[in-house]
Order: structure tokens, then C-alpha cells, then sequence
């Protein structure tokens, strides 16, 4: 009989870091692809190439800003690199950001990115926040005002719900869906959003080969999308508004994206089932309280990167041995899981639709001169990419 | 307590101003830096105000210290800091109104800024005025040399712009654009980039600080090794001499022993 010898933890799983990233990568790629065709077919040529520029760009200035790093720190490059996967953040945080900023912001955003939100940290598998968020985040505080007008698509589902308040009512909801051309539209990802987050068939596909695949588990995209569904569909339901009001609220921004590709992040979420579960209840909490009550306008972001900060202490609430505590284990999730649920739908309770500015103009003259009065509110409206 | 001064009395002013760096190497007074440090022309002025109180306050603190009560020591330090502070608000306010009003409550805040009280805690009390009052222009100068440097990336990153406007008359001395317009990065304006900023060069302060000790430690250890080298050379020299020397005793001592009996003997008749 042979004995092996190794130190814990003792890796059962086919699957190796490099195979998940791998096919995460080629993931993205099929949503990049769409992305650029998408664009082509809707806007022209110039914006497709502009979506694939972005793209080499950024994963060009991840790869060289590792390469800097590992030639500076005396280590080698190209297994620096293979192993920590730059590309990874740099192809999400394209994805995740709108076609209108520049090429500059991009790269700078990935270069902090890399640096501030993975390196300072020790690299890959020791970063707090997810680095793609974080760029993000980077992205847009700082070149919010330095935006392409050439590149412009109008006002995204986000914004333009946002005007509202994210709250409407059944007559507002149509004129203002049927300018993404529909429900189905939008399922399929025929609007302008962030380049990578509209087509939610697509990802949601990606997202089922992943967890087929064992590339990620399937806790956190269902409970991160389930409970915005339900919880949403409550809150609608509290102010009158169907089921269409839910299936908007999962559609449009980036909660199906950031569900299956950034809560998924084996490095910046909970190690355990039980605590993958509250991290993705709590960060799709946020997103509803971030929707409705502050002024950005799209919460997913900065849920994810809350609930990041959240992880460690998830982990230590979690800890210890899993079959033994997994009764202590569930209802510690339950208790969580139904105080945030009860703050959420409070949140929603106290929330108030609002018509935005021109809607007065709108109920006395025709709809046509409204439309061009809203929307140059809607484009100027704070600091709000489509995320 | 002696061989920390001498230390510090052998190392340059550079070194000094890294080493006892009162913001990246103490992390003293940190509030202000992440608040202030918007623009040049806040950065000096805020430094300045700094290097004013913390003198005069070392000054009386060294004065009235082998008077004051050992309870009552920090209610009394503060009274002087505060008083200090105020009379440099109010002058301030008097020929500096826009700076004034652009560093508004921080410069009240210096009363309760770390770098003061500790300064007055940790050396004005038990030194002589003058090496109190060369302490404290050193630790304000330390404290201008961080807010500038901070101030510097981040009101270039942010904005562009490097300018410095001129406190008293409110003229812009100089402006350069050193980013085009468009690629400013005005993260660097809000408090993340303060705080962004503030990290990376706490970082290399502490790499520096760490690299040279390391430095110092390496030839200290050479010096040692030498030292021992030097010195079982010598004990080996000192014994092959005594080896040498009792070979040669012994052979002195042969012709020797001869006449010593001879001696004795005189000795004796003696």
C-alpha cells in the first residue's frame, strides 16, 4: 500500500485553478463576442472595433503591469503571470464599464486595478476586494466627466429607471421599457447598457456551463438573482407593481453579470456553502437598498465590494467543522438572511416612486418634447455609468 | 538614552526627517494630512501654522515643565497648545483669509494634532529650550516636507495642475499644467485617493527605512565579523608571541639559571 504524504488542505477536485480560469476566460470571450456584435449590428462598425480596442487595451496594460511588477520584484515574469490571471480583471472590468469612456480611463483603471486592488495585497488569492470591482469603482469616480460624447448610446435602463426612483407605476413602466424595445428585449440583450451585462440569456448559459463544469458554485448566483427577484417582486407588490417590475429589476444593470461572474470569485467570497449563501443575501440586499435609497444609480457594484469587506468576517462566523455545526450553521444563515430581508423590504416599504422633471411636461404636452427634455437630465444624472 | 541621541545627532537631515518622519514614519497627525492635502498652497500654509505652534509650544513647554504638577502636566500643556493655536488662527484669519477659509476647522484642530502633544510629552518636558525649540522646527519641517509631498501627487494626479497661490495677496504665483486636460485622474482629489496616496508612500518610508536598517544591520555584522577575524588574529599572533617568547624564556633561562645561584649566593653574603 502506498502512503502519500501531503500538507492539508487535501485538494479532491478535478479541477485545477488554471482549468476554472481558463474556461472563465473563454466565458468571457462568448460575452465579449456578443458584445461586439451587438454593437455593430446596433450602432456600426466604429463601436464594435471600439469594444475590441477597450478590451486589448486593458488586458495589454494588466499583463504589462504584472510584467512590471514580477521584473521589479525580481521574480519571473511569465509564471507570474500565468498564475495570476490579469487578464481575468482586466476583460471583467471592461465588461462591467459603458462603451463611452475612454481608452485612457480603461487602462488606468486596470493599472490601479492590478496594483492597488490585487499586488499590494500578494497577488492573486490574497486580495480583499474583487480587482475588477475595485477598478470599477476607480473608474467611475475619477473619469465620470471625462466621457467620449462620440461614443454615446443614450440613457441605459438604469439610468432611466433611476429617474423614478426605481419605483413605478404600471403606465409609467411601459413608454419607458418599450425604449429598450421590451422584456424580451432586454432578456436578449438588445440595449445599451455596460458593454458586457445586457444579454442575460447568454450569461445565465455561461454561468450554467460554469457550474456543470464544477468551475463555480451554483449557491451564489442563484440566491444573489433569486432574492432581488423576490424581494422585488414583494416590494413591487407592496406599490402596486407586477411581476414585470421584478423581472426589471434582474434584467436591467449588472446583477445577472455580477452574479455568475463576480460573486463567483473563489477568492474574494466566503469559503463555506453557508457563508457563500448570507454573501450573496446580503450583497443582493444592498443592491435593492442602494437602488432604491441612494443616489447611484445602479447598486450592484458597490454591493459586491461591501459584502467583499464582509467576507472575513463571514468566514469566522462560519468556521469550524461543517457537518458537525451545520445545524448551528443554518440557522445562523436563516437569522442573517431574514434581518437583512426585513431591513431590505422596510427599505422598500418607506420607498416613494418619483416622476422626474420633465414628466410634468409630459402629462400637458405631447409625449415627443418630454422625451428630448428627460433625456439629457437622464445622461447628466451624477455620476452614474451604467453600473 | 545617550546612544539614541548620538544616533540621531550622527544621522543627516534628510535621514532624520525620514526616520522621525512625525506622518509616514509615526503616524502621527494623520487627520489633517488625509484632510488638507488638496493643494500646495493648503499643504504650506497648513505646515506653516504647524511649524509655528509646535516651536513655541516646545519653547514654553521646556519652560514651565519643572513647574507643573506631574497631575496636572497634560490640562496644562493643552492650555498652551490651545492658546498658541488660536493666536495663530486669529492671525490667520487677519492676513490670510482665503487659506483661512480653505483649511477651516483643521487649523483648530492643530490643538488636538498627536504631533504637538506628543512632542511637548515626549521630549520638550525634560529638555532645555533650545534643543526643544530645534526639535520642534525639525518635527515641522518633517510635517511640511510630508503634507507637501502628499499634496503634490495628489493635486497633480487629480487635477493636473500644479499651482501655488500666494496666501497673503491671494495671487496665483504659479500654474503649470502638467496632465493635459481629459486625463486627469480626480480620484486623487477625494478622500480615497488621500488615503490611496498616504499608503503608498507610508510604503516606501517603511521599504527605506527597512532596506537601510537592513543595510546598517549587514555591516554592523561585517564589522563584527572582522572584528572576530581581527581578533583571533590577534590571539593567534599573541599566542604564537608567547610561544615565541616562552621558547626564547626557556632559552634565556638556561645561560640564566647559572648565575642566579651566583646571585643568590651574593644575596646571601650580603
Amino acid at each position: 500500500m502506498k502512503l502519500t504524504f501531503e500538507p492539508a488542505p487535501h485538494y479532491r477536485s478535478p479541477q485545477s485553478t488554471g482549468g476554472i480560469m481558463k474556461e472563465l476566460t473563454l466565458c468571457l470571450c462568448a460575452v465579449t463576442l456578443f458584445a461586439v456584435i451587438y454593437y455593430t449590428m446596433a450602432f456600426g462598425a466604429s463601436y464594435g472595433l471600439r469594444v475590441v480596442i477597450m478590451m486589448a487595451l486593458a488586458v495589454l496594460a494588466g499583463c504589462a503591469t504584472e510584467a512590471v511588477y514580477y521584473k521589479a520584484t525580481k521574480q519571473d515574469v511569465v509564471k507570474g503571470i500565468c498564475s495570476s490571471y490579469p487578464w481575468v480583471t482586466a476583460m471583467i472590468l471592461t465588461l462591467i464599464s459603458s462603451i463611452d469612456n475612454s481608452y485612457y480611463a480603461i487602462v488606468v483603471s486596470v493599472v490601479i486595478a492590478i496594483i492597488f486592488g490585487k499586488l499590494v495585497f500578494g497577488g492573486f488569492g490574497q486580495n480583499i476586494f474583487n480587482p475588477a470591482a475595485f477598478g470599477e469603482a476607480i473608474l467611475m469616480n475619477s473619469f465620470a466627466a471625462a466621457k467620449s460624447a462620440d461614443f454615446a448610446t443614450g440613457a441605459t435602463p438604469t439610468q432611466a429607471i433611476k429617474t423614478y426612483g426605481w419605483m413605478l407605476s404600471a403606465e409609467n413602466f411601459g413608454p419607458m421599457v418599450e425604449r429598450y424595445g421590451g422584456l424580451g428585449k432586454m432578456l436578449l440583450g438588445q440595449y445599451p447598457s455596460t458593454i458586457g451585462s445586457t444579454c442575460a440569456i447568454l450569461i445565465l448559459l455561461c454561468g450554467a456551463v460554469m457550474i456543470i463544469r464544477k468551475d463555480i458554485d451554483w449557491q451564489a448566483p442563484v440566491f444573489y438573482i433569486g432574492t432581488i427577484f423576490v424581494v422585488s417582486l414583494l416590494i413591487g407588490l407592496m406599490h402596486g407593481a407586477g411581476v414585470w417590475y421584478a423581472v426589471f429589476q434582474v434584467l436591467a444593470g449588472g446583477v445577472v453579470f455580477g452574479g455568475v461572474f463576480m460573486m463567483t470569485d473563489p477568492v474574494t467570497s466566503p469559503v463555506t456553502i453557508p457563508g457563500r449563501v448570507i454573501f450573496a443575501v446580503g450583497a443582493a440586499c444592498f443592491t435593492l437598498i442602494f437602488r432604491l435609497r441612494s443616489n447611484m444609480a445602479d447598486g450592484v457594484l458597490y454591493s459586491i465590494l461591501l459584502m467583499n469587506m464582509l467576507t472575513p468576517a463571514i468566514d469566522k462566523l462560519m468556521d469550524g467543522n461543517q457537518i458537525k455545526n451545520a445545524a448551528k450553521n443554518v440557522r445562523t444563515v436563516l437569522i442573517a438572511c431574514a434581518v437583512m430581508l426585513a431591513i431590505t423590504l422596510g427599505v422598500g416599504f418607506i420607498a416613494e416612486g418619483k416622476l422626474p422633471a420633465g414628466a410634468a411636461v409630459e402629462k400637458a404636452s405631447e409625449t415627443v418634447t418630454a422625451e428630448t427634455a428627460a433625456v439629457p437630465e437622464v445622461l447628466y444624472a451624477d455620476n452614474a455609468s451604467g453600473n | 538614552m545617550t546612544a539614541v541621541e548620538n544616533k540621531e545627532a550622527k544621522m543627516g537631515f534628510f535621514k532624520e526627517m525620514i526616520y522621525n518622519n512625525p506622518v509616514f514614519g509615526l503616524y502621527l497627525g494623520i487627520c489633517s494630512v488625509l484632510a488638507i492635502t488638496t493643494t500646495i498652497t493648503n499643504a504650506i500654509g497648513m505646515g506653516m501654522a504647524v511649524i509655528v505652534v509646535l516651536v513655541l509650544s516646545n519653547i514654553l513647554v521646556s519652560l514651565i515643565a519643572p513647574i507643573t504638577p506631574d497631575e496636572i502636566h497634560i490640562p496644562v500643556y493643552i492650555v498652551i497648545i490651545a492658546s498658541l493655536v488660536t493666536i495663530v488662527g486669529m492671525v490667520m484669519q487677519a492676513y490670510m483669509p482665503s487659506l483661512y477659509s480653505s483649511l477651516g476647522a483643521f487649523i483648530d484642530l492643530i490643538v488636538v494634532n498627536c504631533i504637538i502633544l506628543g512632542r511637548a510629552e515626549a521630549f520638550a518636558c525634560n529638555h532645555n529650550p533650545l534643543e526643544s525649540a530645534r526639535d520642534g522646527l525639525m518635527m515641522g519641517l518633517s510635517y511640511t516636507f510630508s503634507v507637501l509631498a502628499m499634496s503634490f501627487i495628489r493635486q497633480v494626479l487629480g487635477t493636473g495642475v500644479l499651482s501655488f497661490t500666494n496666501p497673503l495677496t491671494s495671487t496665483e504665483v504659479f500654474a503649470f499644467r502638467l496632465i493635459p486636460a481629459g486625463y486627469e485622474i480626480s480620484v486623487f482629489t477625494t478622500q480615497t485617493g488621500s488615503f490611496l496616496t498616504f499608503a503608498i508612500l507610508a510604503a516606501l518610508v517603511a521599504a527605506y527605512k527597512n532596506a537601510n536598517d537592513r543595510k546598517v544591520a549587514e555591516a554592523e555584522k561585517a564589522r563584527k565579523v572582522a572584528a572576530a577575524k581581527a581578533a583571533a588574529e590577534a590571539k593567534k599572533a599573541a599566542a604564537a608571541k608567547a610561544a615565541a617568547a616562552k621558547a626564547e624564556a626557556v632559552k634565556a633561562e638556561a645561560p640564566k639559571a647559572a648565575p642566579a645561584p651566583a646571585a643568590k649566593a651574593e644575596e646571601v653574603k650580603a
